[in-house]
């Protein structure tokens, strides 16, 4: 059967795509670099939860928590923002996924819960408290696997068609041989940005022993990620690898971008210069987020294009978002200024 | 239509969406109100000098934290997944419309975050004054979160002018947006007190305790009373179908609105309480009990305003089953099968073997969201589980007409059927079984001698399609049949003969006795009325009793005797759809107390009167007594419709278009079994299909001024230049519509050539002379000579040894010879 008789009509979007497409990959960014900050940060803490490195752990504690709220709350723009320009494919493949989507959310509050236990009751739990981080960082392989499931459901129509065989039942994305790959890419990058956010929170508590292990980490995931990278890149269909060889100006240009920041990585790792580590880790990211980002636009070509979409012309309410981005940016500002001076007097 | 569809049965009907949005929108809007109750509470704890007070404000800053920012935020995300799988394309429409709505609600989302960390973790840092800021900054983007959401929300309830414009302003500041933004405020505060209870009830230090309490305790009580108003105001600003809608047609929200009201009773209730001094041991316990009632609040408002939106879930946009309404037209020609896009191919036709599996898909794809397979939301299994196969398809067909709540359903016939097999034959396990027919028993043709025989006797039934229905619950068609008679002294110029003779019946042996005398009628003739007969007998169902009718002159003496069937039939079709199986079960007939019981719950719901309350009283409801039945003399009332228009009025909604499938479903149509069933005639060549014969009765009631009529007819839509108004039992089809000039009829044609009263109905009827009731030689209505079974000819075999009509051709049989004019009617078999 012909894959494009399951997709969806796509609905009417109030202004032109390239917001849609651009706010997405800049939330994205945002969502996982602070992803990584915990999920990467959490495993390189339970590895250094006991013993001489334990403050390492200590520390981080105190910071998983909140930004795991930023992880959430960044995650949720770039879902909006997806689903506007591509919701049709998306909850496609979520029905499709079913109960497994759901699930997300109870694993997500196990997690939640169990970092803040591990936080509050850090010292009251003794040892006992890494079981809480073990566990939250199980759930988080579980959220990712699922996200990467969804991401790559969408992205797959030809392979829709299993729901109408099977008699309606849920499916994951078993199917695609870049699913693997990429959660490995995926969650071992968060390794590596995770070993930048230990080293940023040792700097800041003036524990150079921990930035190190931060920074070893960011340099030794990189390398090994960029393995998983390269599986990544084999495992796509041949009309979007060629994509990123050569064929098409967005998929070459952030993967070459990315394989340069990565080595940009290795080498201001290896110097231990901190500032540079966190400016390559930034930018390699959104390198990525590019990439990742042409690797849909490229998967879905042969069926939708954004430039279809009917647009209504209703520019209204896109001013009332930017005035309250604007303002509340400003706001928020203010609030963490006044909390970072006032630890300074205090 | 266009999207695959989770598959869930126990857990089906938006048990998912209710549990996950319930949940969340208590702690949400608690997080709301509790955002000002923080800073309230440090103001009272700072101003208080006490360092419990204090201690219990940093406690209570981290409960709120734990709560609000863990499940409040996660919860809401959890909404924002369900919504995805239950609904997509509603939740596509939502993303797409409002999507700088929930964009600039993220930002708040942010700035939330960030200030209650920094309040949270800022307690020591800030100056008092910051921290209070801080904490007032938390409230204003929490209630702005609120603000935007609102405008989501009440876009689904009450669209408003976007349903014409689709212009975001439209949508966001529609009908009920003030009022809901009061609501869900007044809300917020009074649970900032429900949740601060738990955690006030257990401050150590009394004085502390107190305070805090009674300070819970007015925010509980002024919450209360502000949302007992700003609730008033927001009802009121439905429009006004939905408000009908919602106040008074439907039961669902009723039962919820009742819950609203008692729980908030017991949450005011509950906080006054509190509000006295009372033991630490005995607060907690009570705090506990009053925050699960905040939650019977949360989830009896949720549940009223999804009800009152139905049958949408974007009201006059979508139904919730996210089929739109402008597409029926499309799919019911198609096929849902056909036109939706997620459906397996061998499914897109149905046949005799895909066809409980097609039901099934149809089930997933309309039903599902809203009904679960023997789970807690709106469970199918027992709203469906009275219903016959062809009944629940009736019903199906008239969905949603009547009772708005529900959408129509969407498809062919073929796939509503499929639809139907799988509900009754797949999840209730039913199989159809088939009733055989009653036919009428042997005929015992009486004795006569034309040579010596002084007298004729003729007997007939007024009706020979005579229904009864008396389950000791209702009395819809009470028993007491009407046997006529007619005794002829024969001769060149017979004579009806009444003075001086006396005339008796008695009904056949194995029937309950049933025998009397007849007394003499207006036209020569004889009548017993009111004889109540039941088709039990010895050989069991036999709805074709036999009487015998005597002649006797003033001596006593037997002058003449014949027999007639006196029809009774107790086979009516109610149990297809209103359940309850027979009042006899073993002869499977009459009207069981189940079944009705349930006529009289439906109708109740629909037309919101207590019958039920009077049956269970032990009071027989008596249909007449509303409904007038011109054929047994009752005048009901003058402002409903009568008893016929009210039954196939109400009943053509879901039995329209069916032909004569829809006489077959509640008639025990068998019973009709003359000459023209024999010729293959169906009740509709006469009486017209459910259309014509619903819609002749409406039209006379709306000419009278009966208001009912018009809700049905604009379901029922009767071509109004071809179906003619009637009045029901004196305004029936006439012969002569097709027997012009009493000839044999070219073509049929009876239907809306109604008579004008009831001195024209064939039962009523004379001949020409003016002697002879039509009835008298050509049999009993429905039963007319030559009739398909030998047990309704007896009076010709009597007479003529024939089936023929009396005299046809045959004058001498009161005449004692042959006449050569045809003085009765034209035709009678001598031309």
């Amino acid at each position: 059967m012909n894959p494009s008789s399951l997709i969806p009509v796509a609905q009417t979007i109030p202004v032109s795509w390239v917001w849609f497409d651009v706010l997405l990959v800049l939330g994205f960014w945002a969502h996982i670099l602070m992803m990584n900050a915990v999920f990467g940060g959490g495993v390189i803490s339970l590895l250094n939860s006991g013993g001489k490195t334990e403050p390492l752990a200590r520390g981080m504690s105190k910071k998983i928590p909140t930004m795991l709220a930023l992880t959430i709350n960044f995650g949720v723009a770039p879902l909006l923002f997806l689903q506007v320009n591509y919701g049709q494919f998306d909850y496609a493949g979520t029905v499709l996924m079913g109960g497994w989507w759901l699930a997300v959310i109870p694993f997500l509050l196990i997690a939640y819960y169990g970092f803040y236990i591990w936080d509050f009751r850090y010292k009251s739990l003794g040892m006992s408290r890494n079981i809480f981080l073990a566990l939250s960082l199980g759930c988080m392989l579980f959220i990712g696997f699922m996200f990467v499931n969804n991401m790559t459901l969408m992205l797959v129509p030809g392979e829709w068609a299993a729901y109408l065989k099977n008699g309606g039942e849920t499916m994951l994305n078993f199917g695609d041989p870049t699913l693997l790959p990429r959660y490995l890419h995926f969650m071992t990058g968060a390794l590596a940005i995770g070993g930048v956010a230990v080293a940023i929170v040792g700097k800041r508590a003036g524990k150079e022993p921990q930035v190190t292990t931060g920074l070893k980490w960011f340099a030794r995931a990189t390398v090994i990620n960029i393995g998983f990278g390269f599986w990544f890149l084999v495992a796509l269909p041949e009309r979007v690898m060629l994509a990123f060889m050569g064929g098409d100006a967005l998929a070459t240009g952030s993967l070459l971008a990315a394989l340069f920041g990565a080595g940009l990585i290795i080498h201001a790792a290896g110097r231990r210069n901190l500032r540079l580590s966190i400016l390559w880790a930034a930018l390699t990211v959104l390198a990525m987020a590019l990439a990742r980002h042409a690797v849909r636009k490229l998967m879905l070509e042969p069926y939708y294009s954004v430039t279809d979409l009917e647009v209504t012309g209703q520019a209204s309410p896109l001013v009332m978002f930017l005035v309250a981005l604007v303002l509340g940016m400003c706001v928020i500002a203010w609030m963490i200024r006044l909390y970072l001076k006032s630890g300074k007097e205090a | 239509m266009e999207f695959p569809v989770w598959q869930l049965t126990t857990l089906g009907g938006g048990f998912w969406i209710a549990l996950i949005s319930v949940v969340h929108v208590y702690v949400a809007q608690f997080a709301v109100g509790g955002g000002l109750f923080l800073v309230v509470i440090e103001r009272m704890a700072r101003k208080s000098g006490s360092k419990e007070f204090m201690d219990y404000a940093k406690r209570n800053s981290k409960f709120f934290l734990l709560l609000t920012m863990v499940f409040g935020a996660v919860t809401g995300v959890a909404i924002w997944f369900t919504i995805a799988l239950l609904a997509p394309d509603a939740a596509l429409t939502l993303i797409h419309q409002f999507v700088f709505g929930w964009a600039t609600e993220w930002v708040f989302f942010l700035a939330e975050i960030v200030s209650l960390l920094v309040y949270y973790y800022g307690w020591e840092r800030l100056s008092a004054r910051d921290h209070q800021i801080v904490g007032g900054l938390y409230f204003f983007f929490g209630w702005m979160s609120l603000f935007m959401i609102n405008g989501i929300i009440g876009y689904m309830l009450t669209p408003g002018e976007w349903l014409e414009t689709g212009n975001f302003w439209d949508g966001f500041f529609n009908p009920t947006f003030w009022p809901q933004l009061v609501f869900r405020t007044a809300l917020s505060v009074t649970f900032a007190g429900l949740f601060g209870f738990v955690t006030g009830t257990l401050i150590k230090e009394e004085k502390s305790r107190g305070t805090v309490v009674r300070t819970c305790a007015a925010w509980t009580v002024a919450g209360m009373a502000l949302v007992a108003l700003t609730g008033m105001w927001y009802i009121h600003s439905l429009p006004p179908e939905q408000y009908q809608l919602a106040m008074e047609e439907s039961a669902r929200v009723e039962w919820f609105m009742n819950s609203f009201w008692w729980v908030g009773i017991a949450v005011l209730v509950g906080g006054l309480l509190l509000g006295i001094r009372m033991p630490r041991s005995l607060g907690f316990p009570v705090a506990l009990v009053v925050l699960l009632l905040g939650l019977g609040l949360t989830g009896s408002f949720e549940s009223i305003r999804e009800a009152a939106r139905k049958p949408y879930i974007i009201w006059g946009e979508r139904y919730s089953n996210s089929i739109l309404p402008e597409q029926m037209p499309e799919i019911n020609e198609k096929g849902f099968l056909k036109a939706a896009k997620w459906i397996p191919a061998d499914l897109r036709d149905v046949t005799a073997e895909n066809e409980l599996e097609a039901g099934r898909w149809l089930f997933q794809y309309q039903c599902a969201s809203c009904h679960s397979i023997g789970g807690p939301m709106n469970d199918i299994l027992p709203h469906t589980d009275k219903y016959t196969e062809a009944g629940f398809d009736a019903f199906l067909s008239g969905m949603g007409k009547i009772s708005r709540y529900m959408p129509p359903f969407a498809g062919t016939p073929d796939e509503r059927a499929a639809l139907s097999a799988y509900i009754v034959r797949d999840l209730h396990g039913l199989e159809p079984g088939e009733l055989a027919i009653a036919e009428p028993g042997e005929a015992d043709v009486p004795e006569y001698d034309p040579e010596e025989a002084e007298f004729v006797l003729f007997a007939w039934a007024d009706k020979g399609l005579r229904f009864v229905s008396e389950s000791g619950i209702i009395r819809l068609r009470p028993s007491g049949e009407t046997l006529n008679a007619s005794l002829i002294y024969r001769g060149m110029l017979p004579e009806i003969v009444s003075e001086g003779m006396s005339m008796e019946y008695e009904l056949e042996q194995g029937y309950p006795e049933a025998s009397g005398t007849m007394t003499p009628g207006d036209y020569g003739g004889f009548k017993a009325e009111g004889i109540k007969v039941e088709p039990y007998s010895d050989e069991g169902y036999s709805p074709y009793p036999v009487a015998t009718v005597t002649a006797k002159d003033e001596t006593g003496e037997v002058v003449a005797q014949t027999k007639a069937v006196l029809p009774v039939g107790m086979r009516m079709g109610c149990n297809n759809c209103h359940g309850g199986g027979w009042q006899n079960n073993e002869e499977e007939a009459g009207m069981s107390a189940d079944t009705a019981m349930d006529i009289l719950m439906v109708h109740d719901r629909i037309n919101d009167t207590a019958l039920t309350e009077k049956a269970k009283s032990g009071e027989v409801v008596d249909c007449a007594a509303c409904h007038a039945d011109p054929d047994i003399g009752e005048e009901g009332r003058d402002d409903m419709l009568n008893l016929s228009a009210a039954m196939h009025g109400f009943h053509s909604v879901y039995l329209k278009d069916r032909g004569q499938d829809a006489c077959n479903f509640c008639h025990e149509t068998p019973m009709y079994r003359g000459i023209h069933a024999d010729m293959g005639l169906e009740c509709v060549a006469c009486h017209g299909d459910m259309t014509t014969h619903a819609g002749s009765l409406l039209l006379a009631e709306r000419e009278a001024g009966i208001e009912a009529a018009d809700k049905l007819l604009a379901v029922l839509e009767p071509d109004e230049e071809f179906v003619q108004p009637r009045k029901p039992w004196h305004q029936e089809p006439d012969c002569l519509s097709c027997h012009e000039e009493f000839a044999a009829p070219y073509n049929v044609d009876a239907a809306n050539q109604w008579t004008e009263e009831k001195a024209q109905l064939y039962s009523q009827r004379y001949g020409d002379v003016g002697a002879v009731r039509c009835a008298a030689c050509h049999g009993s209505p429905h039963a007319v000579y030559p009739a398909m079974y030998d047990r309704d000819n007896m009076q010709p075999l009597q007479y003529q040894d024939n089936r023929r009509p009396i005299g046809a051709g045959n004058c001498s049989v009161c005449h004692t010879m042959e006449m050569d004019y045809p003085a009765h009617h034209p035709g009678m078999g001598l031309e």
